[in-house]
């Protein structure tokens, strides 16, 4: 596996993640990054019938896409940092499954994100 | 010899996640080929490939690629999310 990009970081893992503190602490340091945008991505339960989800994954190949599509939007929008955090396991209605985090040195690139 | 792994419903049908497999089998059709002609649970597992995807050597590929060279080769359902 290639070394991911500088400022580039893909976290694929079973436990919950602090999503105020990854945030507090992204791209902490940077004097050349103006705009920081997050995003999380939540268990829903339309039908109030869910009791929980169970994502599975195939170790090392996670990884690897997720460092890819991470590298590509940062390459196509030169942010200075990518945080991404995937959960893998049993997760219940409202909990958080993954965050992403990006800066870039304005408040006009960090927010786009490429179409799936 | 080729490591293949089976993800979600198919690990469900075939009852095991790995297996270590002795192949000759020059694509990945084939591969499936010689596994659904193995025993009837192989053969629910792969009845329809179009609910199928896989990926050789973790990368994600078609039933058409070739086997040369390949570690692993994994068979999963579509990747969903939203």
């Amino acid at each position: 596996m290639s070394a991911p990009a500088t400022g580039l970081r893909v976290v694929v893992q079973e436990a919950p993640f602090d999503f105020g503190a990854e945030c507090a602490a992204f791209a902490e340091g940077r004097t050349d990054m103006g705009a920081v945008v997050t995003f999380a991505g939540m268990v829903r339960d339309d039908t109030g019938t869910l009791d929980a989800m169970e994502i599975e994954h195939y170790p090392g190949m996670t990884e690897r896409a997720l460092e890819g599509i991470a590298a590509e939007a940062q390459a196509r929008w030169s942010l200075g940092e990518v945080l991404v955090i995937h959960r893998y396991g049993r997760m219940a209605p409202g909990e958080r499954i993954m965050m992403v985090a990006t800066a870039a040195p304005t408040a006009a690139t960090p927010s786009r994100r490429p179409n799936t | 010899m080729i490591d293949v792994l089976y993800f979600a419903w198919v690990r469900e049908r075939i009852g095991l996640p790995k297996e270590r497999i002795e192949t000759g089998a020059a694509t990945v059709a084939d591969l499936v080929a010689e596994l659904r002609a193995r025993e009837e649970r192989y053969e629910a597992a792969f009845a329809d490939l179009s609910a199928l995807r896989v990926a050789v050597d973790q990368e994600l590929t078609d039933f058409d690629a070739p086997l040369a060279n390949a570690r692993e080769v994994a068979f999963f359902p579509p990747m969903t999310g939203g």
